[in-house]
């Protein structure tokens, strides 16, 4: 049995005769420890995937597993609760607090779950230690993400949905990032990436295409290669 | 073209935001223009009314005939006079009721205007009625009335209702604080109805005047005539004014009153609008700055994307303004005016439009227009480039710093977050706070006003007044029914004098003096409101008189009686407080020495001698009806406390309603990831509600204070040199007002507190800001 599995799963949207279907009936599968790529062209439905991974946003059809909890029969109640101990997220614009500074955006984690990490280890393992006083603000874009990271990591989720992690990086930053996500792997996490960017595809365990809502592959790469090969 | 379009879409948007800006202009407005407009409109009416009925300028008192008439008839800037015959009789058939007689002849001087039934006649035989007295009695034209004074025994019709200029504001004496019209009123009868029984007893004819009153060609020649009057003319004792006498003088006490709450109210008001100016013009502003630069990009000019936003306020305080113009013409004014106009007897009345409130009306706009101005200006001069750039929310560091020192450790992460929140936001945190504290202020105040009132009527009925009923005693009571008085009744007695004070400064002060040998049935307090015992050895002024006209203990007073040549110098040997008489108090013992003869009228007692009929006292009043009418007074107080109170939770609730959406706005991507970390919305709800739980604190604390001083502020300064209040608010008062606001404050969070369950994470997070 596979750690996340997807069954028949649908997100439409509108109703009656003019219904869009942003995910249509798709099956998918993806292991524990996985990096997982996943491909398309704008509109195929990616945000919409992680959007249903992560508890945010319900199907309109099918099922979802991860572990052994199913999403998709959750209350609005259980789902926020399987957010704040399952889940971590990365998104394209950071998506941290303005007022709050690094440590604090990080340490926020404390008041959803509980954890055994350390904040300052947890800022010390993204290479963010002497800004932990820092508001965002006053940081640069890739250490803005590396705060998101860190916050995301800083409950040990089971899966760790990015979506476009390094859309607005350069490539030496955004190589940093990728290496960054790549580590939770080690611990057992799940860390499901959304890109535009093939190339990232090339250092993944598997890389699912998606196309007009529906699975177009799902694929192992037998050869992941090492993040260090790769740039843009 | 396209701009307009963007404009109702944008009105659209900011609904909530451009409401407050439209209510608060409109009720800033219409309070301004309401209250102006009641007290212009009581003001125009009078004197409509004294215009149309020919309101005499003097009134000469004193045992006053023919020859007096004629003297005062030739003299100059005279245009006319007549005379007046006016005593205190029963209304039979009614318990208790007095009509004040007024035996007239001609009737070209203060003359009487008819509500219902015939015009006066001097050849006619019949009354003419208190309209007012007439309605609370059941009595309407051609009914008969006896009335009885002395030997005076007549039976007569009721020919007409009617209202007379110089009986506009008429209370039955001094003791009754508000006119209620229900057991006095005044009547108006031909000199050719008195009897020969009742001339013969008194010693008088028909050409014998209690008062003569005098129409002049100018008011500017007045003062001059009042002297000439009071020299000239051997009988007359006093000349007074007709704006220092009772009916035009507390008409126009109760005018004032206006002024000392118009600015306050309509200040508050109109300064709220502005705060909400700023605040929503910077968000539209800086929500719309991609847009600004895309704009620039297009072609316009900076000067026509800046009468763009400007036009928002424009639009919205000329709507808002003209609201307010015209509800508080229509509305309010004619509502409050309504409501002062059941207690005076002016005709015809109508509420007139104060040419200030046009002048309130153009200054909101232009406010309106500078701050939308200010608000914009800068980020309109920028370079379309600049705007185009994506903007990282910025925290200004500096002021946030001192909060992530050691001392915030402790703190919890919501604690810091609305902390920091509220120093990113000091303007809206300062509309907030005015907002919730001005509700406070409100509350407090008409709360307060309620108490002190009741502070001054227990003060009235518990501290001063230590007696059951008070006789008021015929000017012309025997000494042989004097005597019968004392020995069978009271001889706790006093005696009122209308006096003048010869100040080095100001002149003639006209003012009254007391004198006491009352026995402790009245008492008089010292300047801490608690019974003192009088000196024989010099006078005693208010401490109110003495701050006014600059006198001191120990300085010396000069003052004569109106009537008497004598002219008097006192030393004052101390300071007394009286609520709603400033004047000159001494013994009975004092004022003998002088040298003048002590006839007493009034005394007290608190023996039943209620209905009696009793020689040489003209009417009885019981405690118990003083404390009657006041209790009107107080319910009258409780329906202007009320809308008070509606207007203080009015102003809560659209700041607060308006000051949280732009909160929830500013804020709803962070909530948005909050609820994507898995932060349960009771969680981010309590995050949300703890600022404006603070701020509701704070605010209230503020306003506690600030409640009082606005209070005392409108008692001691505003309302009028005669009274000596000082504000004086009960406990509960503070309590009531505080919880009510807290109250106020709380429901509108909760309401707003739904918003967060409906925050859509996907949609929140699609976008940055
Ligand atoms: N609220 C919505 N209402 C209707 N359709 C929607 C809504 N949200 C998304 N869609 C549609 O669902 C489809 C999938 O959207 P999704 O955001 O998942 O695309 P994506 O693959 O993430 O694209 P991109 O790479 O541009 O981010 C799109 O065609 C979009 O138009
Ligand atoms: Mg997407």
């Amino acid at each position: 049995m596979s750690f996340v599995e997807l069954q028949q799963v649908s997100r439409a949207y509108g109703n009656g005769e003019k219904t869009f279907y942003a995910l249509d009936h798709i099956d998918l599968t993806m292991e524990k420890g996985e990096f997982v790529v996943v491909l398309g062209p704008s509109g195929a439905g990616k945000s919409t995937l992680l959007n249903l991974l992560g508890g945010m946003d319900s199907p309109t059809g099918g099922s979802i597993r991860i572990g052994d909890q199913d999403i998709a029969a959750m209350s609005g109640k259980q789902l926020t609760k399987f957010r704040a101990s399952n889940v971590g997220f990365v998104f394209q614009f950071y998506n941290i607090m303005p007022t709050l500074t690094v440590e604090e955006n990080v340490g926020i984690i404390r008041d959803v779950t509980e954890t055994d990490y350390d904040v300052m280890d947890v800022l010390a393992s993204v290479g963010l230690q002497e800004h932990a006083a820092k508001f965002p603000s006053e940081l640069s874009g890739g250490e803005q993400q590396r705060v998101s990271i860190a916050r995301a990591i800083m409950k040990k989720p089971d899966v760790l949905l990015c979506d476009e992690p390094t859309g607005a990086l350069d490539s030496n930053t955004g190589v940093g990032v990728l290496q960054l996500l790549r580590d939770q792997t080690k611990n057992g996490t799940t860390v499901i990436v959304v890109t535009h960017n093939t190339l990232i595809a090339e250092i993944a365990d598997r890389v699912i295409r998606l196309k007009n809502g529906k699975v177009r592959s799902n694929e192992l790469n037998p050869a992941p290669k090492a993040i260090s090969e790769v740039s843009w | 073209m396209v701009l307009h379009k963007k404009m109702v879409r944008d009105i659209r948007r900011n609904i909530p935001q451009f409401i407050t800006i439209f209510l608060m202009i409109l009720i800033g407005v219409m309070a301004y223009t309401g209250i102006e407009s009641y007290m212009l409109g009581m003001r125009a009416s009078a004197d409509r009314f004294y215009e149309k009925c020919n309101l005499q300028d003097l009134d000469a008192y004193g045992e006053l005939d023919r020859d007096d008439l004629e003297q005062i008839r030739g003299m100059d800037h005279v245009l006319n006079a007549e005379g007046k015959y006016t005593v205190l009789a029963n209304i039979e058939d009614f318990d208790g009721h007095k009509a004040e007689l007024n035996f007239i002849s001609t009737n070209d001087i203060c003359r009487i205007h008819i509500v219902e039934g015939e015009p006066y006649g001097e050849d006619k035989t019949g009354f003419w009625l208190d309209s007012f007295y007439a309605e609370n009695a059941g009595i309407a034209v051609g009914d008969t009335l006896h009335i009885t004074y002395q030997a005076l025994d007549i039976t007569a019709p009721v020919l007409g209702l009617c209202n007379v200029p110089d009986h506009v504001y008429d209370t039955k004496d001094e003791t009754e604080i508000f006119p209620s019209h229900t057991d006095y009123g005044f009547l108006y009868l031909p000199s050719s109805m008195m009897t020969d029984a009742f001339l013969s007893e008194e010693g008088i004819t028909r050409d014998t005047y209690t008062s003569i009153m005098v129409d002049l060609d100018s008011t500017e020649n007045a003062d001059a005539l009042r002297s000439a009057i009071r020299d000239e003319v051997a009988n007359a004792q006093m000349v007074m004014d007709i704006h220092d006498e009772p009916s035009e003088g507390g008409y126009q006490r109760e005018i004032e009153e206006g002024d000392s709450y118009v600015g306050i109210f309509s200040g508050l008001f109109i300064f709220i609008a502005l705060l909400s100016v700023i605040t929503t013009m910077t968000r539209v502003v800086h929500r719309e700055r991609m847009q600004i630069g895309t704009m620039k990009a297009l072609g316009y000019s900076t000067r026509a994307i800046t009468w763009h936003y400007i036009s928002y306020g424009l639009i919205l305080s000329i709507l808002g303004g003209i609201c307010g113009l015209l509800l508080g013409y229509f509305g309010l004014g004619h509502f409050f005016l309504g409501m002062e106009m059941e207690y005076y007897e002016v005709p015809g009345w109508s509420n007139a439009i104060n040419p200030s409130s046009y002048f309130i009306f153009v200054l909101c706009i232009v406010l309106t227009c500078v701050a939308s101005y200010l608000t914009s200006r800068n980020l309109l001069r920028q370079p379309a480039a600049e705007l185009l750039r994506v903007e990282r929310p910025k925290v200004q560091q500096k002021s946030l710093r001192f909060t992530t020192g050691e001392r915030f450790r402790s703190y919890s992460f919501a604690t810091r977050w609305n902390l920091r929140d509220i120093l990113r936001n000091k303007a809206r945190t300062i509309t907030t706070l005015v907002g919730i504290a001005g509700c406070m202020i409100l509350m407090v105040a008409g709360l307060g006003m309620r108490d002190s009132i009741h502070n001054y009527l227990k003060l009235e009925l518990n501290d001063i007044n230590h007696y059951e009923y008070r006789m008021n005693l015929s000017p012309s009571i025997t000494v042989q029914e004097l005597m019968n008085l004392f020995e069978n009744y009271t001889d706790h007695t006093s005696m009122s004098l209308n006096i003048e004070v010869d100040d080095p400064d100001e002149g003639a002060i006209v003012t009254n003096a007391y004198v006491d040998d009352s026995k402790g049935s009245i008492q008089i307090l010292n300047t801490r409101n608690k019974p003192m015992k009088l000196s024989s050895y010099g006078v005693y002024v208010t401490r109110k008189f003495a701050k006014l006209h600059g006198y001191q203990v120990g300085d010396t007073i000069t003052w004569r009686i109106n009537g008497l040549d004598d002219v008097f110098q006192s030393e004052i040997i101390g300071l007394n407080r009286d609520p709603q008489n400033q004047n000159m108090t001494m013994t009975r013992y004092y004022y003998q020495r002088l040298g003048i003869p002590y006839y007493p009228d009034s005394a007290y007692t608190d023996e039943d001698i209620q209905g009696q009929s009793i020689p040489g006292v003209s009417t009885i009043q019981s405690i118990d009806s003083v404390s009657d009418g006041v209790n009107d007074m107080l319910a009258t107080m409780n329906s202007m406390i009320l809308l008070i109170i509606f207007f203080a939770a009015v102003l809560a609730v659209v700041i607060l309603y308006n000051m949280g959406i732009l909160s929830f706005s500013e804020k709803d991507y962070q909530f948005a990831t909050l609820k994507v970390l898995g932060f349960a919305d009771s969680k981010i709800g309590r995050l949300f509600r703890q600022q404006n739980l603070w701020i509701t604190v704070v605010a209230i604390i503020i306003g506690l204070p600030l409640g009082y001083f606005v209070t005392d502020f409108i008692f001691q300064e505003a309302i009028g040199d005669v009274y000596d209040f000082a504000a004086h608010i009960t406990l509960p008062s503070y309590l009531i007002a505080a919880a009510g606001t807290f109250l106020v404050s709380y429901l509108v969070t909760i309401f707003l507190n739904r918003k967060i369950r409906d925050i859509d994470m996907v949609q929140s997070l699609k976008s940055n800001e």
